[in-house]
């Protein structure tokens, strides 16, 4: 309730600026110089519409105060995510690694390829709902969407490219001067608008129209829009909330979470000596192996799985939940250990429950999303 | 939902008392004597006994009565109805619930928005998790974002606890548990039952007086008791996935009646 009225009191604050601003016509800062500039440079407020799941079951979106959704802003945004300068060589843009077929991740791929072509150390993660999110990375080593849009310009695996560089290439272009001018008036091209610009475009990307969706919309009175889930997938369902049987929403959520992941970081004991993840970040001994918990949205466009790709199946990573957890691993999350006693603290699904559980989690596959044109070039 | 619609009211209020102050011309209101009354801050402590809680600790500095060592990794936990009592008969109950993360500091301390009439209060009571009445499926979105959500085979509504972390088990090994509680789920032969499992307490020695000052109520929980006192809890019988078990639930619900304390300060 807190977290609902401090965003709306925000809102309220960034609306009262933003007439506030429009209003003053003293304004001493002589605004960039552009051609073809409109003559109120004001970037237009840009509303974002929620599906109605999201709308009603989920908390507050994560928009910083100092960058505000703007028309102008997402434009800018998506040019700049399809925008190859952005690397050394202009050889690869941020949609080379999250195509938008494969919901913004890297298909079929489990280390992406930089700028000349030298792999990654790990795997691109999809992009969408991250409005939502509270940290980026696998490992959160970003605390916005802005600061991880820093990230992999400048990184030697990823676009290898200098932010000065890139300034000066788009500085070096009319039509983005102009785009800058009508996104962010005032403010110089350079890594903070580009990264700006980027977060907006990113903060865009929501996925919900899906069966599970029109299935448990319902619950909140919420017309379904599409098919809803078949018997199998309902079935799949039960074995993903059964405490004795898939036991995934204390991780995952459920029917009331679609962002089916709390953002959290968690070890799944995917090794004896994991990776160090959120330790990464935090320098503490019991973070070694957390990693984000990711969203299990689209899952059929973003294999292969976990965040060194390690599974190219859906049936795989069940498979890796009912027999290979290593229960050794330090800092294991408990739901991955079950009441002990004749399982021996294995899940033993049947071979009809891991195909009702994956036919589930198929049916949280968003075919509207992955071919939206507003986020296309 | 509700948590939706009641500040969409707020907001509303919000507006009306603001367009009332720069409208109002009228003098006529009728003033009404009120008692002079103070504001109230709520803030939660954790305590294992007599040690403060730590986090992720590498060994295991708590023992629970029956001597077995563990440590906690995680400690959620919802409490609601928080009602301070007054002497005269009057109760007010503070907001719809406190959810407290252990891992976040900040979800320890809340601002109460009702003002506190001055007086003598005869004690503290709260639900610990929710009553059927408000225990309803995907109701609050701040719960359904942290995943707290009962499952709809054990009686849906809401998590009201999760307790976690390692013990040292009866042949030296290291062992989880994971002390969730919730509805209880109760299947016998003449079917399936579901147990609702908050319990309400008026904490013992919780009377107050409320002088020309502000205050704080500080609630302790310590979570050793919700091992003992009256039944001692046996880690290595009910160690993770005790969800499905309803014997395991309703021992939390005979055992957390002390678990809270509570001091004005």
């Amino acid at each position: 309730m807190k977290h609902l009225i401090k965003f709306k009191l925000v809102l309220i604050v960034l609306f009262g600026v933003s007439v506030f601003t429009a209003c003053s016509s003293d304004d001493p800062v002589e605004p960039v110089p552009c051609e073809d500039c409109p003559t109120d440079n004001t970037p237009t407020p840009y509303s974002l519409k929620l599906p109605p799941l999201f709308a009603t079951a989920t908390t507050p979106l994560n928009i910083p105060a100092d960058n505000p959704l703007t028309v102008e802003g997402i434009a800018l945004g998506k040019r700049l995510f399809y925008e190859k300068k952005l690397s050394v060589n202009n050889s690869i843009s941020c949609s080379s690694c999250h195509k938008p077929e494969n919901s913004f991740s890297d298909k079929g791929v489990a280390f992406s390829l930089g700028a000349v072509g030298q792999p990654g150390i790990i795997n691109a993660m999809p992009l969408f709902n991250l409005i939502y999110a509270d940290s980026y990375n696998w490992d959160g080593s970003a605390a916005s969407l802005e600061k991880q849009a820093l990230i992999p310009v400048a990184h030697p695996l990823e676009m290898m490219e200098s932010w000065k560089n890139v300034a000066l290439k788009l500085q070096g272009d009319p039509s983005y001067v102009n785009d800058f001018s009508r996104a962010f008036p005032k403010e110089p091209i350079d890594s903070i608008t580009v990264a700006k610009a980027l977060a907006q475009f990113e903060r865009t990307l929501i996925s919900g129209n899906t069966r599970a969706d029109n299935e448990f919309g319902m619950l909140y009175g919420i017309p379904p829009s599409g098919p809803t889930l078949t018997l199998e997938e309902k079935r799949g369902f039960e074995v993903f909330d059964d405490q004795e049987r898939g036991d995934c929403g204390h991780c995952h959520g459920g029917k009331f979470n679609p962002n089916w992941t709390e953002f959290t970081f968690q070890n799944n004991g995917l090794d004896l000596n994991p990776d160090s993840g959120l330790a990464k970040v935090t320098k503490q001994p019991f973070d070694v192996g957390k990693f984000k918990v990711p969203s299990l949205r689209n899952l059929i466009y973003t294999a292969p799985y976990m965040h060194d790709g390690r599974f190219n199946t859906i049936e795989e990573v069940v498979e890796f939940y009912m027999s290979g957890v290593n229960r050794n691993s330090p800092n294991l999350s408990p739901d991955m250990v079950h009441r002990s006693g004749a399982n021996g603290h294995k899940i033993n699904l049947t071979p009809q429950e891991k195909s009702d559980l994956v036919a589930f989690l198929k049916a949280l596959s968003d075919d509207e999303f992955v071919n939206n044109p507003n986020f296309r070039p | 939902m509700k948590t939706i619609f009641k500040s969409m009211m707020i907001i509303a209020a919000f507006g009306a008392a603001s367009s009332l102050t720069s409208c109002d011309t009228d003098d006529d209101d009728p003033v009404t004597p009120s008692t002079p009354s103070q504001t109230v801050g709520i803030s939660f402590k954790h305590m294992s006994g007599s040690d403060t809680l730590v986090l992720n600790t590498p060994d295991k500095p708590y023992t629970n009565a029956l001597g077995q060592i563990y440590n906690v990794s995680k400690l959620r936990y919802l409490v609601s109805k928080v009602t301070l009592h007054q002497t005269n008969g009057e109760e007010i109950e503070l907001d719809e619930y406190f959810f407290v993360d252990f891992s976040k500091p900040e979800s320890f301390n809340f601002d109460i928005a009702k003002k506190i009439p001055q007086g003598a209060y005869s004690g503290v009571s709260y639900t610990f998790g929710f009553d059927e009445d408000d225990n309803t499926s995907g109701a609050y979105s701040e719960l359904n974002a942290a995943n707290w959500n009962w499952p709809a085979m054990l009686g849906g509504g809401y998590h009201f606890m999760q307790l976690e972390g390692q013990f040292l088990d009866s042949t030296n090994n290291d062992k989880f548990f994971a002390t969730h509680m919730g509805t209880a789920r109760k299947m016998d032969s003449t079917g399936t039952t579901y147990i609702p499992n908050h319990f309400e307490v008026l904490i013992p020695n919780s009377s107050f007086t409320v002088g020309n000052t502000n205050f704080e109520l500080e609630f302790t929980i310590d979570i050793n008791e919700w091992y003992t006192n009256p039944v001692n809890w046996d880690f290595n019988v009910y160690g993770p996935g005790i969800m499905p078990i309803y014997d395991a639930q309703r021992l939390l619900n005979t055992n957390g009646k002390d678990v809270f304390t509570v001091r004005k300060k």
